[in-house]
């Protein structure tokens, strides 16, 4: 009796895991699949405006281009030319993304026609005096979490799944990160922050989502919200373009120098 | 009828004939108009220099692509000071025609070249001459006109440049601070070489970035860029006339990334340069050290640099630079906020005298298109006996004991 009860539960166990995903599983393949379908894109050219606002309502533009290259066997490569504010205008910062180590990084300074190299590690910095960091707006790799399915529920009128994502790099800004994620088009509606001390920090919407090349899903809007702060700044992305036809060679050093 | 027909015709042979190349004409202006004013808190040491001095500069950048391949840099640059006519100046900081191909860039015009990878001195850089009346950094260059050619390839990039002409370093005029007691005489400028400015220099460099490495390896000959002075008797006086000698120099640039920590070696092996007794011996300098960054420090956006750097120049005493064995500390301080304020901090001690000249540097945007700066550089415990006389590299700076100074600066960008 007892033997078969235990073989009993044994076969309950053994088939629960042969058929159903763990929520580490379901989470994981969230995301997975939310890479499957943007594998492809090739490069993607857009402009960007940034309006950072304080908690008294000032406001401060930043505008920039930013250029991408998918990675196959590595991270992708990405190119940003700042265009506004005028003092810094012409300055770009040249990023090799990289699976499990640091990002490469080099920043050109057209004051003194100067390539200099600068460390991938400052991932949790400001990028420009925004809300956003660095690694905001990286480009992120599947193994960069691990994840967690928390569950599925209603946001915005759509059926979201609600996964949770902690960084693996000790040097990321983040402790965990709860993500909305649309179950149709497995498209990210919000983020929220949560720093080392496991606090709300801060709070990412997207919208305005559009498809391009009848596959590529992309917000026209980002607006990020510091809830410590009470700072906020929002991205508006004019125009992408997918597929112009960059290659490696305009993610090198001298690329860097003479991109306008 | 008839002619309509002919028209018609004429139309279309004629577009045969009508070159199809896509000439853009998008041209490309930025630039910046900056006011500056310097306090001079210690009364001047020679005589005809002034006080203080007020100055304003414009430079302005035009590109313009010809074609998918081809473009156009022209960047003019002029000062005007209230004090000292000699850093009234123009210059053509870029006047470049560049045509970018896969295989290689080929450039031909006056341009701008930096090498190098430390923060305090800079070794290696050579291609430019350094605009010495604008700022004591050595980061201000004067346009250099060359030939040059980059190819890139999967073992580096490698870059030969041909100089047809010298420029001449920039001194102080009599009414300035900052400079020699004695003054130079940009007239009687000697060469060593027998073709005289327009010598031609070459130089190749060959860069490779390896994962956390940065490498550079440059070799240079021709006319050197830094002076060695002739004392010389002119109508007006005792002057020192600049001698720029025939030198070759090796240089070597190595960076090392890892986490927060950029590690940095600058080191140069030169021949022909004749030291403070008149003696054509071969030197090496080294200059190297580490910039660490604490990233979001107190949980702000605030990252703090600290940077330690050592200088060495194997001349000892008989160098030209005040830096024969030096030791640089800096803070660099950068509050990442909407107004992008920034501090910089930095100590250059002599290791066997008690000169020091401390750098203190703040700016901040004003608005979307203003920055103000404040700048104070403090020569202290300096010799109070000028090069010229105790034949002592620490003496370099003696001339400027007096000229510590504060500078106000608001620049308007476009």
């Amino acid at each position: 009796m007892k033997t078969t009860s235990f073989l009993l539960l044994f076969i309950m166990f053994l088939t629960s895991s042969l058929l159903a995903e763990t929520p580490q599983q379901e989470g994981h393949r969230v995301f997975e699949e939310m890479d499957r379908r943007d594998q492809g894109f090739g490069d993607v050219i857009s402009r960007q405006e940034m309006v950072l606002r304080n908690k008294h309502g000032q406001e401060s533009l930043r505008a920039l281009r930013m250029m991408i290259l998918e990675g196959h066997d590595d991270g992708d490569r990405m190119m940003i030319v700042f265009e506004k504010p005028m003092d810094i205008k012409g300055t770009a910062l040249l990023t090799h993304g990289h699976i499990k180590r640091d990002d490469d990084q080099w920043l050109y300074l057209p004051a003194l026609g100067r390539v200099k190299r600068i460390t991938g590690a400052s991932k949790a910095g400001s990028f420009m005096g925004s809300e956003f960091s660095f690694e905001d707006l990286g480009t992120q790799e599947i193994e960069d979490y691990t994840y967690l399915l928390l569950g599925k529920e209603e946001y915005q009128g759509a059926e979201m799944f609600v996964v949770e994502r902690i960084p693996a790099d000790k040097k990321s800004g983040y402790g965990r990160q709860v993500t909305w994620i649309d179950q149709n088009e497995y498209r990210l509606h919000k983020v929220d922050f949560y720093d080392r001390k496991k606090t709300l920090l801060k709070t990412l919407t997207t919208s305005g989502y559009k498809r391009y090349l009848d596959k590529y899903w992309r917000p026209d809007r980002f607006i990020m919200v510091n809830h410590q702060t009470g700072k906020s700044t929002q991205i508006n992305v004019s125009d992408y373009n997918f597929q112009t036809g960059l290659k490696g060679k305009d993610f090198t050093k001298n690329s860097l120098k003479r991109i306008r | 009828m008839r002619f309509a027909v002919l028209f018609g015709l004429l139309l279309s042979v004629g577009s045969l004939f009508v070159p199809t190349v896509h000439i853009s004409w998008a041209l490309e202006l930025k630039g910046n108009l900056s006011s500056q004013f310097r306090y001079f808190p210690s009364s001047p040491l020679f005589d005809g220099q002034e006080q203080n001095t007020a100055s304003f500069s414009l430079e302005v950048e035009g590109y313009h692509d010809l074609s998918d391949d081809l473009s156009l840099t022209f960047t003019p640059f002029f000062r005007y000071d209230s004090a000292d006519d000699e850093r009234t100046h123009g210059d053509v900081r870029k006047l470049y025609l560049l045509w970018v191909r896969d295989r290689f860039e080929l450039g031909a015009g006056v341009y701008k070249v930096y090498w190098g990878v430390t923060e305090v001195v800079h070794l290696v850089d050579i291609i430019n001459q350094t605009d010495a009346i604008e700022d004591l950094d050595g980061e201000e260059k004067l346009g250099q006109p060359m030939v040059s050619l980059s190819v890139p390839s999967e073992w580096g990039i490698v870059d030969l440049f041909l100089l047809p002409f010298f420029r001449e370093r920039t001194f102080p005029g009599d009414r300035g601070r900052l400079r020699f007691g004695i003054p130079i005489l940009e007239d009687d400028t000697i060469y060593e070489s027998g073709a005289g400015k327009y010598n031609l220099d070459w130089a190749v460099r060959y860069t490779e970035s390896l994962r956390n490495w940065e490498l550079g390896i440059s070799h240079f000959e021709g006319t050197g860029r830094e002076p060695w002075f002739v004392m010389m008797v002119s109508p007006d006086g005792i002057g020192l006339a600049p001698y720029y000698p025939k030198i070759k120099q090796t240089g070597i640039e190595l960076q090392y990334v890892l986490s927060n920590w950029l590690w940095k070696l600058e080191a140069i092996y030169r021949e022909g340069q004749p030291n403070l007794e008149s003696e054509l011996k071969d030197y090496h300098a080294l200059t190297g050290g580490f910039e660490y960054t604490f990233y979001s420090i107190f949980g702000s956006y605030a990252d703090l640099g600290i940077i330690v750097e050592g200088l060495y120049d194997s001349r000892q005493s008989l160098a030209i630079t005040p830096y024969e064995e030096d030791i640089a500390l800096g803070f660099r301080l950068a509050l990442n906020d909407m107004r992008s304020r920034e501090l910089l901090l930095l100590v250059i001690q002599d290791i066997e005298s008690s000169s020091r000249t401390i750098t203190i540097e703040s700016s901040m945007r004003l608005g979307e298109a203003c920055k103000v700066g404040i700048e104070a550089m403090i020569f202290s415990e300096q010799d109070s006996v000028s090069l010229f006389e105790s034949m002592d590299n620490d003496a370099i700076l003696s001339d400027f004991r007096d000229d510590s100074y504060v500078q106000f600066e608001v620049a308007y960008y476009f």
